[in-house]
């Protein structure tokens, strides 16, 4: 069923493979040794997936007794970490409903707190690092004057920051309630303006699917993973991003086991025009963490996939960005080229060339002029 | 197996470079790598009592210590913190090595030590028995640690006080002790054979120096040890030596505001605090000299036999 891995463009570095075993259920923690165990807890810990390997080794009991005791203290510790970070979620979007429900506003959640609201396997394998909504673009400015009215405040007060975010970007500036751990990041698209590729925002708002609470609403299942693909695929340079890759493989087998999905997974994609990333995410899936996806969706994504040159070309340098290098050595020169080439892209794909010349330049001047205060 | 004051200066240095030293500190194993020359012979001095492990199996912390020269700097070297690929704080002046070595292990060891209960506190045991010094700041807490380990009992922790939220134990995490400003001269005087380290000047705390663990604590190092007394240190200039007895509702307060991850335990947190204030009894205790001090607390563990 997994078309790519009969193909294997994708071959993991040595120090990847038992993280790889034991996050796919292939490795034995029996079989690994104290030193294997180290590379494999810095490399983890750097890529963001110690909750993730913690999780689900803990979920089979005869393979979390055979972790060494030192090293599942750093397990536990993760664990512990994580379930307190989701409690903070879940204070956080709490005080957000205090503040927008009365008259209620629309309001989606994206990522890690629709994960939690829906209680995903994944939101108790993950941290979740902010809080992140989605609001139509016409209600965007009531919703931060709530916001500012119910406390929060902006925590890039720079005239500069503001502007860039209000004309360029596809989210407000993010705020904080004064005292709480999370930041609020309000936005009104998933994609910034500036880029190439623009999903519907509305449709995404019309496609949400209420919570039985009653105030937030979570994206449509498809829209979960589109989602997390263009993050991925067209919002990053995806340097050390494996962890977003864990997140589709999670989404797409929790819901790809309702029929209806991969249709309107091919559906979304095209009303949204996001069929590239997904081609990418779901190539990857496949490759990395043999993700369950049907072979005939590739070939319905065919034609408004990537070419052959930029398939080949991501397949290339991908292996070599997605993981992090082994905690003792430093990165070779192809993962250097890779990883320049890849953060290149990032760009090409966000912003055209003439506002990046002049971010860049506000950007020097502006640390130009920090760094002479500093001195002063 | 060699304890690191046994080696030769060169050697250590040239470990140091290659293949790094191993360290355990009890409930922690470090393996610590660094070109710094300055290096070596301050950790000889403050860790010298510590065994030397080779740099394999699991490491807690594998941090690397360096010196970064950027041009138009050459003379002004500076340090950097380097862990599992990254550098998590800004660099430190050049000449604040060890400071910033211990520093960065607090850090490390702060964000990945919540399977236990964290508190900011000393830790001292004799006969079996642990006193627990919560810090506030300028309380005294590592003069009176430091104090109490040079008295006969042993040490466990300065910095952290690890507490097993599973069966309530304390865990040793034994670090060297890092006195502040006035208090370096006061251990001094104290207790002549103290084994310091280099004294850093204007570092963010002040002026700060390390103070060797013994011997003994070193060899102890893997023994857990019971709570029985709290003692909330309050250094007071000119003040009689008071030891009061605290009600436990409000020993658990200063407790839990007192720890790094309290929070973070959530439900183990509070039962884990709850069990050592029902299991100890909370002090405070104001002082002005170390002596009356100490010998306040040696009274109390004898008396309380």
């Amino acid at each position: 069923m997994s078309a790519a891995s009969t193909l294997c463009w994708f071959r993991p570095a040595p120090h990847i493979v038992d993280l790889l075993g034991l996050l796919g259920g292939r490795t034995s923690a029996a079989d690994l040794s104290l030193e294997q165990w180290d590379v494999l807890v810095r490399t983890a810990r750097r890529l963001r997936l110690l909750g993730t390997v913690a999780y689900r080794l803990r979920a089979d009991s005869d393979q979390w007794a055979a972790v060494p005791g030192p090293v599942r203290a750093h397990f536990e510790s993760a664990l512990t970490t994580l379930a307190f970070r989701r409690q903070k979620v879940l204070l956080e979007m709490d005080s957000v409903r205090q503040a927008l429900s009365d008259p209620a506003i629309p309001i989606v959640l994206l990522k890690g707190a629709a994960y939690i609201a829906q209680n995903l396997p994944l939101a108790h394998q993950r941290l979740v690092g902010d809080l992140d909504l989605l609001v139509d673009r016409d209600r965007l400015d009531e919703v931060e004057t709530r916001l500012i009215d119910s406390g929060w405040e902006s925590l890039k007060p720079d005239p500069y920051d503001q502007k860039y975010y209000r004309d360029w970007s596809h989210e407000l500036p993010p705020m904080q309630l004064p005292g709480h751990a999370l930041e609020l990041d309000v936005h009104h698209n998933i994609l910034p303006p500036t880029g190439r590729l623009h999903p519907q925002a509305a449709q995404l708002i019309r496609d949400a699917i209420p919570l039985e609470e009653g105030f937030f609403r979570v994206p449509h299942p498809a829209d979960q993973v589109l989602h997390a693909a263009v993050h991925l695929f067209q919002d990053s340079d995806c340097l050390f991003r494996a962890r977003d890759l864990v997140d589709i493989d999670e989404l797409i087998r929790n819901f790809g086991q309702t029929p209806s999905f991969w249709d309107e997974l091919i559906s979304h994609a095209r009303v949204h025009g996001i069929e590239r990333p997904l081609w990418y995410a779901l190539d990857c899936g496949v490759a990395i963490f043999d993700t369950p996806v049907p072979n005939t969706l590739f070939e319905k994504l065919n034609t408004r996939g990537p070419g052959y040159a930029a398939r080949t070309m991501m397949r290339l340098l991908l292996p070599k960005v997605l993981f992090t290098e082994h905690p003792e050595r430093t990165p070779a020169i192809s993962e250097r080229v890779a990883r320049w080439l890849l953060f290149l892209r990032s760009f090409w794909l966000r912003m055209p060339l003439g506002l990046l010349l002049l971010h860049s330049a506000m950007k020097l001047i502006r640390n130009f002029r920090k760094t002479s205060e500093r001195t002063e | 197996m060699r304890r690191l004051n046994e080696l030769a200066p060169d050697q250590l240095r040239g470990a140091l470079q290659a293949e790094g030293i191993g360290l355990s500190l009890g409930t922690a194993r470090v393996h610590i790598r660094s070109d710094v020359p300055a290096l070596a012979p301050a950790l000889a001095r403050v860790y010298g009592q510590f065994p030397v492990e080779e740099p394999s199996g699991f490491f807690d912390v594998a941090p690397r210590l360096e010196l970064v020269r950027r041009p138009g700097q050459l003379f002004r070297a500076q340090l950097r913190f380097f862990v599992d690929g990254e550098v998590p704080f800004e660099l430190f002046p050049g000449d604040t090595h060890l400071p910033l070595l211990e520093w960065g292990l607090n850090w490390c060891l702060a964000d990945r030590s919540n399977h236990k209960l964290l508190l900011h506190a000393g830790v001292v045991e004799k006969n079996g028995r642990a006193a627990i010094l919560p810090a506030l700041p300028g309380s005294g807490k590592s003069t009176l640690t430091a104090a109490l380990s040079a008295r006969g009992f042993r040490l466990l922790s300065d910095e952290f006080g690890v507490l097993d939220p599973m069966d309530g134990t304390l865990r040793a995490l034994l670090r060297p002790i890092a006195l502040k400003n006035e208090s370096i001269e006061v251990i001094r005087r104290f207790h002549p054979d103290a084994v310091l380290g280099p004294r850093f000047p204007k570092t963010r705390k002040g002026d700060v120096a390390h103070m060797a663990p013994d011997r003994a604590s070193v060899d102890r190092r893997d023994e857990p040890a019971v709570p029985h007394v709290v003692l909330f240190p309050a250094y007071e200039a000119g003040a009689a030596t008071v030891l009061e007895e605290l009600p436990p509702a409000r020993c658990f307060a200063k407790l839990s505001t007192n720890s790094f991850n309290y929070e973070v335990l959530g439900p183990a947190g509070f039962r884990a605090v709850t069990r050592l204030v029902e299991s100890t009894r909370g002090y405070s205790l104001r002082y002005s000299t170390l002596e009356e001090a100490v010998e306040r607390v040696q009274r109390l563990f004898e008396s309380e036999r």
